[in-house]
């Protein structure tokens, strides 16, 4: 057989040659025979004439040798092919329907599934995977919430007491940027810190020198800094001797302890890794760690478990606030996007459903074509034409097809990959490469092709159980047995019903979208510039410092023309802020506190952003250090915990207790929207409850500590347009301090914009992926009728012959796909609602059974069928009944 | 005489094997060896040569390549490959097996039944 293949192969691509050497070979033969024939007498002209007739027929011999080297089959195939690439072109408009569906199709499966693994399922890239895992704390009921992730510095200090041979390490999830100062150049960078044991735990050696000791890794330790490759090479031009050189990050000195190696990547994008330094106090008081561990090799998973349940957690002090749980561990691969799951594996689903309906629709044209072709099949098997060679035909029909749809396929593939991985890189981390998976690749295109093949053979099945009689003298009337009738209209009703499931949840998710965009913003953004420094800076740490900083800088940026206000707060609306714990003195129980979000601002912010007051005061300069503490709480704090009614001025002069002083309650703000920050529901974004304080009055320990979560930002609102005003914001900021580099620079509407990132991704995506398969069913149902129009057409000449109206006629002809497409909606109405309960992590300020979005649905698949089934049915009207009747 | 059309089915390629068994080469050479070993008794159409050298060749019976004939020409010479041999070894076998029984059968007298 291999050797049949090779010289199969070998003839073929020596096709000219192949001929060329024939001819002579047989050019030898005759002139030998003639020569032989020369000798035994005969005159030259004779023996050559002689020497052919003996030879044969030349023509025949050519070509029965060319039949023995197993060369005709090709030259069939070849035919066959170049038949069908005609016969694809004959109908362009059916063959490019088969090829965009297919190529879509595919293109869109690949493209998911290419963003699903790099973001899901890809193993992480650290040796023995398998044995990673994050420490988690369950429930007591054995439940693992996001809070479950994250955990504080004493449950660290018990871990480190009891949890013996188990290696761990903490890390803080919480990637900052800081500044990085150098000869010549200052620029900002993203640092992660992690503590001791965080590189082996992962079981990656650094390429250059060593990880952090424990002594490094505790409060007061040397500042020593580890390298990213890519930092390494870029900034520091593979420096071969970085290690022991003394960087200036976050305004101190770090020595380079280490460099990672090329296309190492932690649970973040990081520039450089920092010491954690676990402790108790500050950042350890909250759940702001996050815990990886690797089961060693000679522990079983359970003996690991049943260690880590063991461990003692220091239980609430108040008897109200609830129970801890128990250590567990969760593998690593499902840990690191475990926010991102749900939606990536909704719109997986998507995709796979679009495959599913495009194969089905594919299935349902091509058996409409076969029914069409079925006088021809007929006519060629009644003029001696074989089956096989009829098969063959179909199957090169279906084949160019197949081929032109798998290279639209992994057209569309690539770009939407290209696509997907910009939108997802810019929306979530995507922090392994998104790469095209063959094995992906491969299914979607066999399913497509096995589709195409089938159902495109579909004709050629029929042809051998066709009675050629009936087939011919019908006139191609009854074009379709029942069976092949049967099966498409199965297809059309499951191809609607998913196509409603997924119109519906598109719906949902489009409706999320609108409401959170639409959500009253609670400030102006129009014509405010925001400006970002990392100041988590050796050089702020002084109260004095960053006095100055603030002192000096707002009322040099209000100095600018065109320049109306400026302020400095420490998050912005549309963005996660700080939360803390406070006390109401006389409300709170003992032992217990309530959680708020929390905002220092200079006097600024408030009427830089437009945020209005809604009673008492706002804060002023006479607001300082060594003044009365006050605070502004916004409406949804007055609402949520002070249970006030109108007017609002009955929560002016109460006050609050928060880092253990008490804080009068100066004046009541309007609530701007924020992003959920891990408290108070599921919303993304909200009108959070919010403290907000005066700078002045924050202490130096505690703006240190927020300084190392979040950098702070300068507002500026400009009387013009913001572009004329960046360029002497940013000369306002260096001419302060030359070595703090800014981070970012933009207008406040893109932070608005960004903060919709996610919801707008979700939306915008299945909307395209629905709209599309919405395509498909129309166009499926249009096939239909317009077959049905054809087969009917005779039938339908008579009728109206005998009186029916043309009206009449189109009703009828349009009726299967009405019928079909209300089967459909109404099987996919119950699924939709059945499975709506997936979406509910997506969707928010809608219900999951939301009437409108569930009779939008309604009307545009209705919408949609009609018009697919009465465009192509009004070619009934235009039938000439006297012309039917001469013909029938 | 017999002609080729009056051979049995298979009996060519038999006998191109045997021709290439004494040695190598070109088809009209073949077609020589056959007429003379069969002491004229069997008269190839000779055009028929060909598709039965070039399916034994796509088969792997026998090989060929290009070279001189003895009159100086280029020709394409075969010769018997491995796979050639162990046929030719089997189908004499069972030829000499067939012509065996049909001799017997023919050259039974009405009285031996």
């Amino acid at each position: 057989m291999l050797r049949r293949l090779r010289s199969l192969f070998h003839i073929l691509s020596a096709r000219e040659r192949y001929e060329s050497d024939l001819s002579d070979e047989i050019e030898f033969h005759l002139e030998s025979c003639a020569e032989d024939l020369i000798e035994a007498g005969h005159d030259p002209a004779e023996a050559r004439r002689l020497a052919r007739q003996r030879f044969g027929a030349e023509a025949r011999v050519r070509s029965e040798t060319r039949r023995a080297s197993g060369l005709l089959l090709i030259d069939e195939a070849a035919r066959n092919l170049r038949l069908a690439v005609r016969s694809a072109r004959r109908s362009p408009l059916f063959s490019l329907t088969v090829i965009m569906t297919l190529g879509l199709c595919i293109g869109a499966a690949m493209a998911v599934f290419a963003v699903t693994d790099a973001v899901l399922w890809r193993p992480p890239p650290y040796p023995d995977h398998e044995r990673l895992g994050l420490i988690v704390e369950h429930t007591p009921g054995g439940q693992l919430t996001t809070a479950g992730y994250f955990h504080d510095g004493r449950t660290w200090e018990r871990l480190q007491e009891n949890a013996g041979p188990i290696p761990r390490a903490a890390f803080s999830d919480w990637v900052q940027g800081v500044n990085l100062v150098g000869p010549g150049f200052s620029a900002h960078v993203d640092q992660q810190r992690v503590s001791a044991g965080f590189f082996s735990v992962l079981g990656v050696q650094p390429d250059l020198g060593r990880v952090f000791t424990p002594n490094e890794d505790r409060p007061g330790g040397d500042a020593v800094v580890i390298l990213s490759h890519a930092l390494w090479h870029g900034t520091f031009a593979s420096d071969p001797g970085i290690l022991d050189r003394t960087i200036r990050l976050k305004g101190e000195a770090h020595t380079v302890i280490g460099v990672m190696p090329e296309g190492f990547v932690s649970s973040l994008p990081a520039d450089l890794w920092t010491p954690l330094r676990p402790s108790t106090s500050g950042e350890g008081s909250g759940t702001n760690y996050q815990f990886i561990t690797r089961i060693p090799a000679d522990m079983s998973r359970s003996e690991a478990l049943a260690r880590l349940a063991a461990i003692p957690l220091d239980q609430p002090v108040a008897d109200t606030a609830p129970p801890r749980g128990r250590l567990a561990l969760a593998p690593l691969k499902r840990s690191l996007a475990f926010d991102l799951r749900s939606p990536l594996l909704i719109l997986f689903g998507a995709v796979l459903i679009l495959l599913i309906v495009g194969c089905t629709n594919l299935a349902s044209l091509l058996l409409s074509r076969a029914a069409s072709r079925r006088t021809e099949i007929s006519t060629r098997l009644a003029l001696g034409g074989g089956t096989r060679a009829i098969v063959r035909q179909m199957l090169a029909e279906s084949l160019v097809l197949a081929g032109g749809g798998a290279l639209a396929g992994f057209g569309c593939g690539l770009l939407g990959m290209r696509g997907l991985e910009l939108l997802a890189r810019s929306h979530f981390g995507v922090w392994q490469a998104v790469q095209l998976d063959l094995r992906v690749a491969g299914a979607a295109l066999l399913l497509s092709v096995l589709a195409t093949v089938l159902f495109g053979l579909a004709p050629a099945w029929e042809a051998g159980r066709t009675n050629l009689s009936s087939a011919l003298t019908g006139g191609g009337r009854r074009v379709l047995s029942g069976g092949g009738h049967r099966l498409r209209r199965f297809f059309l009703i499951a191809e609607v019903a998913l196509v409603v499931t997924l119109l519906f949840s598109a719906g949902l998710l489009l409706r999320t979208w609108a409401h959170l965009g639409g959500l009253e913003p609670g400030f102006e953004p129009e014509g405010v510039v925001t400006v970002r420094v990392s100041l988590d800076d050796a050089r702020y740490v002084s109260d004095e410092a960053l006095s100055r900083l603030i002192a000096e800088s707002v009322p040099l940026l209000q100095a600018i023309p065109g320049v109306a206000d400026a302020g400095l707060g420490l998050t912005l609306p549309y963005e996660r802020a700080l939360n803390m714990p406070f006390r109401l003195p006389g409300v709170t129980a003992e032992g217990e506190w309530e959680i708020s979000n929390l905002v220092y601002i200079t006097p600024g912010y408030l009427t830089t952003l437009g945020i209005p007051l809604l009673a008492g005061r706002g804060f002023e300069s006479s607001d300082a250090t060594e003044s009365e503490p006050v605070v502004l709480v916004n409406r949804a704090f007055a609402d949520m915990y002070l249970e006030i009614e109108e007017p609002a001025s009955g929560a002016i002069g109460r006050s609050l207790t928060l880092s253990g002083v008490d804080r009068r309650i100066a004046g009541i703000v309007g609530d701007v929207q924020q992003l959920n920050a891990g408290w108070g529901g599921d919303d993304p974004i909200w009108a959070v409850p919010t403290v907000y304080m005066p700078a002045a009055q924050v202490s130096p320990a505690f703006l240190q500590l927020v300084h190392t979560w979040f950098q702070p930002a300068w507002v500026v609102k400009s009387t013009g347009p913001a572009a004329a005003v960046t360029g002497e914001i940013r000369a306002a900021i260096t001419s302060l301090d030359p070595e703090l580099p800014i981070a970012d620079l933009s207008a406040l509407s893109e932070t608005v914009h960004a903060s919709l990132a996610r919801p707008r991704f979700n939306a915008g995506l299945l909307t395209a992926i629905a709209a599309f398969a919405l395509l498909l069913a129309a166009v499926g149902l249009w096939g239909l009728v317009a077959n049905e129009v054809i087969e009917r057409s005779p039938e339908m000449g008579v009728r109206m012959a005998l009186g029916a109206t043309p009206t009449e006629a189109v009703r009828a002809a349009a009726r299967p796909g009405l019928t079909l497409a209300g089967l459909g909606l109404i099987i996919g109405v119950v699924v939709a609602l059945a499975g709506a309960g997936l979406l509910r992590s997506l969707i928010s300020g809608v219900a999951p059974f939301d009437p409108l979005t569930l009779v939008g649905v309604v009307g545009v698949l209705l919408g949609v069928a009609v018009a697919a089934s009465f465009l192509p049915a009004r070619r009934i009207a235009r039938l000439d009944p006297a012309a039917t009747l001469r013909r029938e | 005489m017999l002609m080729t059309k009056e051979l049995l089915p298979g009996t060519l390629d038999m006998l191109i094997l045997t021709a290439l068994s004494l040695g190598p080469r070109h088809g009209y050479g073949v077609l020589q060896r056959i007429e003379q070993t069969s002491r004229g008794l069997i008269s190839l159409e000779q055009g028929s040569l060909y598709p039965a050298l070039h399916r034994l060749e796509h088969r792997g019976l026998i090989a060929s390549e290009w070279g001189t004939s003895e009159n100086g020409r280029r020709a394409r010479f075969y010769r018997l490959t491995a796979a050639g041999t162990r046929r030719l070894g089997k189908e004499t076998v069972r030829w000499n097996h067939l012509t065996e029984a049909v001799g017997n059968v023919l050259s039974t007298l009405p009285e031996e039944v």
